[in-house]
Order: C-alpha cells, then sequence, then structure tokens
C-alpha cells in the first residue's frame, strides 16, 4: 500500500513538474512572439500604407516572422478596404506569394492548417486562387468545403456557381452555418443562382437558408419563388412571408392574406404573414388583419396589433374600434400606444 | 473503519478517473476551438445580415447606483442587433427612476406576452430616441421571475442573461452567438468563461485594465473559477454533457426555453436547473441539440471577499446542486440521456454533492484509524499528500488551458501568483469549501432564505448597499 502511494506521489510530483514547465516554455514562446510582433508591427503597417498610397515600391519581406505579421497586418487592413486600394493589397499578396502559401496550405495534412488557409484566402479573395479552391470543395473537411465554396461564390465566374451551389446543399446538414454562408454569398455576388435553391427540389433545410438571404438582401426578382413557398410547410411559409414583407412586394399582398386567415395553418406563418402585410403597408389588407384581432392565438394578435400600428390612421383606429368592444387585454394595450 | 478507508480511497480513484478524462476532453475540445476559431470569421460574422439577434436579460434590483453604467457598456457591445431589456424586480431604491433619467424614458402600455408566468408588471418604459432599451418594471419576485418576464417581453429569438452588476468584453457577445450561427437548429444554450473582476480597473462599465485580486479570498475564487471553467465546463462540453450555463453570462435559444417552461422560481440554482430541464426536455422530444461551453468570451463579476458573504454563497449553491438533483433524480443513470444522464449527473451528484461530506468524514476516518492503529502515519500521510497534489495537478493543467487562449493572465507575478493560490487551494481552502457545502445539505431541510451579497461595486466608489445582488453568483463548478 505504502509502496503504491509513494509511486503514485512521485507520478503526481512528475506530472506537476512537467505541467509547470510546460507552462513557462509556452508562455515564453508566446511572449517573444507578442514583442517579435510589437516590434515588427509597426514597420509593416507604415510600408502597407505608403504602398496603398502610391508613394511606395511593393515592401521587402525578409524572413518567415516578417512574413507572418504582414500578413496579419495586411488581412485586418483588407476587411477596409474597397475598391482600387483593395485590388492592390491584393495584388501585393500575390506578388509577394502569400496567396501561393495559403494555395499549398489547403493540400495540407492537419485539418487547423487547411482551416486557416482557407480563411486566408477568403479574406484576401484573390482569384488567383480559384483553381486551389475548386480543389478544395473535394476536402474532407465539411468547413474548409464550404470556407472555399463561399469564396469561389465571392470571386470565382459564372462556370463555379453551380459547384458552389452543390457544395451548400451538400452541407447544409453537416455544416449549416459554413453553408449558409456559402448561400449568402450568392445572394449578394450573384443572386440568380438562389434560385435553384428557393425550389421544391432542394431540400428543405436550403430552402430555408435560401428564402432567409432572398429576404434580408430584398430580392425582389426572387418575389415569385418566395410566393410560391407560402404553400409550404409552416417555417418556410413564415421566412418567405418575412421575406416579402422586407421586399416589400405588393403583388403578394393577396396570397400573404390568404395565408393569415387561413385557420389550418400554424400560428408561426399566419403571424408572419400579418406581419409581412404590416410592413407593405398596403391599405386592402385592413379587413383580414381587424379580423385577426379576435384569433385565439396570442402571438397572432400581438402580430397584427403591431401590423395594424403601422398601417397609419387606418390602422389605429381600427385598433381604437377593437380596443372598446374587446375585453382581450392585447388589443386594448395595443390600442392604447397609438397617438 | 477499514472499510470506510477503502471507500474513501475508492471514492478518489473514480475521482481521478472522471476528473483525468474530463481534463483530457477539455484539451482536446479547447484545441478545436483555439484553431476554428478566426478573427476574420467573427468579423465577417458580425457584418452578416444572417447572424441573430439578440434580446440581452438584465435582472435588477436595487441596482440604482451602477445600473446606468452596465445598460451604457451593454449597448455599446460590437453586437450588430441587440435590445438590452432591464427588469426591475420590486426594488426598493430608485433604479428606474435613474433609468427613467439617463436614457429618456417614456412609459408605454403594451400587452403583457402569456408564455411564461412571472408577477405582475407595474410598468413598461421605451426611450423616445432609437435605444434598443426596454425597462419592465414588475413587482418583486426573484432572478428566476425577473428572467421569466424578461424573456416573455424579449424580441429576438435568442436571449443573453447577465447580472445587473457583471460586465461583459466588448466582442463576448459575438464570440458566445458563435455555436447558434455554426449550427442554429442544434444549438439551444451557450454560455461564456466568467472571470473575477475584483482588482480590476473598471471605469463607466468596462474593464479598462485587468488585474488579480489583492484580496487572499478572492484570489482563490480566481483560481478555482479557472479550474471550473477551462479544466471542467469545456470537457463537459466535448460529450455534450454540460450541465451549468452561468446565470452571470449564457446564452439561449427563447422558443426553446419557452416550450420547457422557463425559469423555476421555486428553487435555488435556477441557472442549473434550466439546463438540465434543457437536457431532459429535447432527450424526451428526441430533438437533436447541443448545449456548448465557449472557453474564450469574458464575462467579468465581482466575487465576495468575506469569508461570510462566501459561506452564504457556497452554501447556497450547494443547496441548488442538490435541489436540482432531486428534481432531475430520474436522469441519473438512465441511458436515455446519454452522457448527461450516465456521466455528468452521476459525477456531480458523487463528486459535488457527496464529495465534501466524502472527503471530510474520510479525512476525520482515517485520521481515527490511524489514531487506532489501523494505518500508518506514512499511509495516511502519503494519501493525504496524494489527495492534494492530484488536486493541485488539476489546477495547475487548467491554468495550462487558459494560457492557450487569448484572456489569459498576461504578467509572470500573475502566473506566480496563480501557483502559489492553486497550492494553498489544496491546502485548506478546499476543506474549509467543504464544510461550508455541507451545510448546504442541512439548508435544503430547512428551506433558509436567501441573502444579499455584499458588494463593494464595479464601477466606481457607490454606497455598498446600492449594490447588493437579488439573485445567486454563477457557480464555478
Amino acid at each position: 500500500m505504502t509502496g503504491v502511494l509513494v509511486s503514485v506521489v512521485a507520478w503526481l510530483a512528475v506530472a506537476i513538474g512537467l505541467i509547470v514547465a510546460l507552462n513557462i516554455s509556452n508562455r515564453i514562446v508566446v511572449r517573444r512572439r507578442e514583442l517579435q510582433e510589437r516590434r515588427l508591427r509597426p514597420r509593416a503597417e507604415l510600408s502597407i500604407a505608403e504602398y496603398l498610397a502610391g508613394s511606395a515600391a511593393a515592401p521587402d519581406i525578409a524572413g518567415k516572422g516578417e512574413r507572418a505579421v504582414m500578413l496579419k497586418v495586411a488581412i485586418e487592413a483588407i476587411y477596409d478596404l474597397r475598391g482600387s486600394e483593395r485590388a492592390r493589397l491584393v495584388e501585393l499578396l500575390e506578388q509577394r506569394g502569400f496567396v501561393a502559401d495559403a494555395m499549398s496550405g489547403l493540400r495540407a495534412r492537419r485539418r487547423a492548417l487547411r482551416l486557416r488557409a482557407a480563411e486566408t484566402l477568403a479574406v484576401i479573395g484573390s482569384a488567383v486562387a480559384v483553381p486551389a479552391l475548386t480543389a478544395g470543395l473535394n476536402d474532407r473537411d465539411a468547413v474548409v468545403r464550404t470556407t472555399c465554396a463561399r469564396t469561389l461564390a465571392e470571386v470565382g465566374g459564372d462556370d463555379v456557381t453551380d459547384s458552389a451551389v452543390a457544395a451548400a446543399e451538400r452541407d447544409m446538414v453537416a455544416a449549416p452555418g459554413a453553408a449558409a454562408a456559402v448561400v449568402l454569398a450568392l445572394g449578394i455576388g450573384r443572386p440568380s443562382a438562389l434560385a435553384p435553391l428557393l425550389r421544391r427540389a432542394a431540400a428543405p433545410e436550403v430552402r430555408l437558408v435560401a428564402i432567409a438571404v432572398a429576404g434580408v438582401l430584398r430580392l425582389s426578382e426572387h418575389a415569385p419563388l418566395l410566393q410560391a413557398c407560402l404553400a409550404d410547410r409552416d417555417d418556410l411559409a413564415a421566412a418567405a412571408a418575412r421575406g416579402l414583407g422586407l421586399i416589400g412586394e405588393v403583388r403578394s399582398v393577396g396570397a400573404l392574406m390568404a395565408l393569415a386567415s387561413d385557420e389550418d395553418r400554424g400560428p408561426l406563418a399566419r403571424a408572419a404573414a400579418v406581419t409581412a402585410l404590416g410592413t407593405i403597408g398596403d391599405l386592402s389588407a385592413l379587413p383580414v388583419l381587424e379580423s385577426q384581432l379576435r384569433a385565439p392565438d396570442w402571438s397572432l394578435r400581438a402580430a397584427t396589433t403591431e401590423a395594424l400600428s403601422r398601417l397609419g390612421e387606418p390602422g389605429a383606429a381600427a385598433l381604437r374600434a377593437a380596443g372598446s368592444s374587446h375585453s382581450d387585454p392585447g388589443v386594448p394595450a395595443g390600442a392604447a400606444s397609438q397617438p | 473503519m477499514i472499510f470506510y478507508v477503502w471507500l474513501v480511497f475508492g471514492f478518489f480513484g473514480a475521482f481521478v478517473i472522471v476528473n483525468t478524462g474530463v481534463l483530457l476532453l477539455a484539451a482536446l475540445q479547447l484545441r478545436r476551438y483555439v484553431t476554428g476559431a478566426s478573427a476574420s470569421g467573427l468579423r465577417r460574422m458580425i457584418r452578416s445580415p444572417l447572424t441573430p439577434p439578440i434580446s440581452v436579460l438584465v435582472p435588477a434590483y436595487n441596482e440604482a447606483a451602477g445600473i446606468a453604467d452596465s445598460v451604457r457598456s451593454l449597448l455599446a457591445l460590437d453586437y450588430p442587433k441587440l435590445e438590452v431589456v432591464v427588469i426591475n424586480d420590486g426594488s426598493t431604491d430608485h433604479t428606474t427612476d435613474r433609468l427613467v433619467d439617463v436614457f429618456d424614458l417614456r412609459e408605454v402600455r403594451r400587452p403583457t406576452p402569456p408564455f411564461l408566468p412571472h408577477r405582475p408588471v407595474r410598468a413598461i418604459y421605451e426611450p423616445r430616441g432609437l435605444l434598443r432599451l426596454l425597462v419592465i418594471d414588475k413587482e418583486n419576485g426573484g432572478k428566476a421571475d425577473s428572467l421569466n418576464a424578461g424573456i416573455n417581453f424579449a424580441a429576438y429569438p435568442i436571449f443573453c442573461t447577465i447580472d445587473a452588476d457583471s460586465i461583459l468584453e466588448q466582442d463576448a457577445l459575438a464570440k458566445t452567438v458563435l455555436p447558434f450561427v455554426e449550427d442554429p437548429h442544434k444549438t439551444v444554450a451557450t454560455g461564456g468563461m466568467v472571470r473575477v473582476a475584483n482588482g480590476c480597473r473598471i471605469e463607466r462599465g468596462r474593464v479598462m485594465e485587468a488585474h488579480l485580486p489583492r484580496s487572499r479570498v478572492a484570489m482563490f475564487q480566481v483560481v478555482e473559477y479557472v479550474r471550473a471553467f477551462f479544466g471542467t465546463r469545456t470537457g463537459w462540453t466535448a460529450l455534450n454533457a454540460l450541465l451549468i450555463v452561468s446565470g452571470a453570462f449564457g446564452l439561449f435559444r427563447r422558443d426553446i426555453v419557452i416550450a420547457a417552461g422557463g425559469y423555476r422560481t421555486d428553487v435555488v440554482g435556477e441557472d442549473f436547473e434550466l439546463v438540465v430541464r434543457l437536457h431532459r426536455t429535447c432527450r424526451d422530444a428526441g430533438r437533436p441539440y447541443r448545449i456548448v461551453h465557449v472557453p474564450d468570451p469574458v464575462c467579468w463579476t465581482e466575487a465576495p471577499e468575506g469569508a461570510r458573504f462566501l459561506r452564504r454563497q457556497r452554501r447556497r449553491w450547494h443547496r441548488g446542486c442538490l435541489e436540482t438533483l432531486l428534481i432531475h433524480r430520474r436522469m441519473l443513470l438512465n441511458p436515455r440521456y446519454r452522457a448527461v444522464g450516465l456521466l455528468a449527473m452521476p459525477a456531480m451528484f458523487v463528486f459535488d454533492v457527496l464529495g465534501p461530506l466524502i472527503e471530510l468524514s474520510g479525512y476525520v476516518v482515517s485520521l481515527a484509524a490511524f489514531l487506532f492503529g489501523k494505518i500508518s502515519l506514512v499511509t495516511f500521510a502519503l494519501f493525504l499528500t496524494v489527495s492534494v497534489l492530484y488536486g493541485l495537478f488539476l489546477t495547475l493543467s487548467a491554468i495550462t488551458l487558459e494560457d492557450a487562449t487569448p484572456n489569459r493572465h498576461p504578467a509572470w507575478s500573475d502566473l506566480g501568483r496563480m501557483l502559489l493560490y492553486a497550492l494553498g487551494e489544496n491546502l485548506g481552502y478546499r476543506q474549509v469549501m467543504h464544510v461550508w457545502r455541507t451545510e448546504g445539505f442541512w439548508q435544503l431541510i430547512r428551506k433558509a432564505e436567501w441573502g444579499a451579497m455584499e458588494r463593494k461595486g464595479l464601477s466606481g466608489p457607490e454606497p455598498a448597499a446600492d449594490h447588493a445582488a437579488a439573485g445567486p453568483e454563477s457557480s464555478p463548478r
């Protein structure tokens, strides 16, 4: 017994010693890196600023540490740059081999390195990287694949759109957030590419994201497809109704009124339709909205109150009238907040 | 007697196996987090129109002195779309008046949503301008009741709970919401790192300089928090068996919390109970889900510096822990609840709830066994040494894990102090905590009243009485 305990004490003492040593050595490494960055950063920032201002030639970069700091500074700067300045910085990164480094990083064995390379290429957004990014669509990691697809959607030509769409559809379950970012990039860069994702043939998870993207980006060209989604299951219909509201699609008012007053549908979809009607602000929806003030579901009544309050004086009058004729605490309170 | 000594040895062996396993999982999880996290990814998320809006719920009780600074700093967080909902829980000071004055609020009439029950609302205030702020003035009902009111009135699909006197780092909200962005359907709740603010320089609701506290009691809690957040919570996250998301800083999906029934007002550890109930509700419904601890975002909170308040806090936590485990006892060792029922809850029951009792009784029985000549002095001393060294090993490992994140304590002197207190924690502090936690058993029987913690205040030289907290602080279990 004593022998076992002595061994355990000895092992624990060794383990503790190793942990302390590991901690100290880690700190030394991190500290050295911080000092190096503190020393090199001002020069990197200055040379990039002078280069962007056009008053200097491309800065000379020597050594691994200097390259790492230069890349860090460039990536931070690139976010806030637009137009020719951005293009100039991207060109510099291409010339100095940073893009090539990241492209080769996409072939690394370690996931962390591939992920970092994909993220670097995504930030830089260089068209030179398109072949490597296309190859990255076959990566074994879903996040790496979708990061490549997002970048392709942003910087690639029409020929890579289908690949990006396919990547979004493939990874919507494995990496939903990253796949949603691909759909968003498609919506921003080439809105027409969203069309197949909005149709019934696409998986519901993908459609839900595509509908949300079409709505938040106010892609009016997809309004007919969004209107068609109103007939789908409740979560899709609700997202489509919200999107139509954001777009302000007056031609969908009839379909939204039908959804709002369809008692066979759930409150989620109906409340979204009511909210959309309020956002669009078409007074022809007034009778339908008034009728929803008597809906049994609280969320629907609350959404109706909010929608009516957006319809100006006619909506306010409807709320006042409802306030004087109902005992529902929700309606008078909404009416009372009206001017 | 010898049987009991062997029982204690067995308990210690199980403790070592489980905690070392959780520590290894924590290391793997942290590595995954550090390699996956990127500043550019965070910036992209903040700019994305798909990033979910958040309602920040701030329950407040007699917080007139610091509430304006807290709200101001929350409204200034780096997050694209958020609203702040302050729930004044029947304060007896001028909490609401202070907010009305500072933010130019006007009273509005709104229907009270019926989703969760809570004490009646007396008034609702909104700013005349464009600030996304809502103040709900309600009758006193406690922290859980206030949060239920806040959930009812929250406009957005995700809500964040934060104590009125806690301070969030600028990017804490953005980092904590990342799991919701990465997997919006599965993610139900996330929690971030909570750190001790005592000793930091704080101005107008922001931490300007992070320092370790001068108070010894607070220093011990710093070490405890590091071990709990890095060594324990991060590890359980890897198994999707995280049982605690701090009341001081956590994000939740509003619809799921409403479906689960919101916060219970009749328990002490309402934050712990809610998370366990979320596990139970999701598993019972067969819904794929995850509850995640993000080992990086920071919420600063004030730790008690006086022994009296620390003792009260620990008794409360222990009572809350036991209460929740009793409520959800059907989950214990139930394979239906996977790692939560088979590992996390039994581990919490054996090591956190019974642990203090077993360890303290182990000291007594071992001493008696030695005095009666059943075990030798060497064996007795060696066993004590092993228990202290293993505690030290766990704490130092957690400190090493913390060092892998950007939020580490940077100065060499900080590391030295942490190591010193890690040793001291296992040589007396832990044992005192065990005594106080054991008192929690007795409290559960007596159902003793809550006590307000005396706070020195984070926002400057304000009167201490005005900073009394209504609810429990976050547990670093």
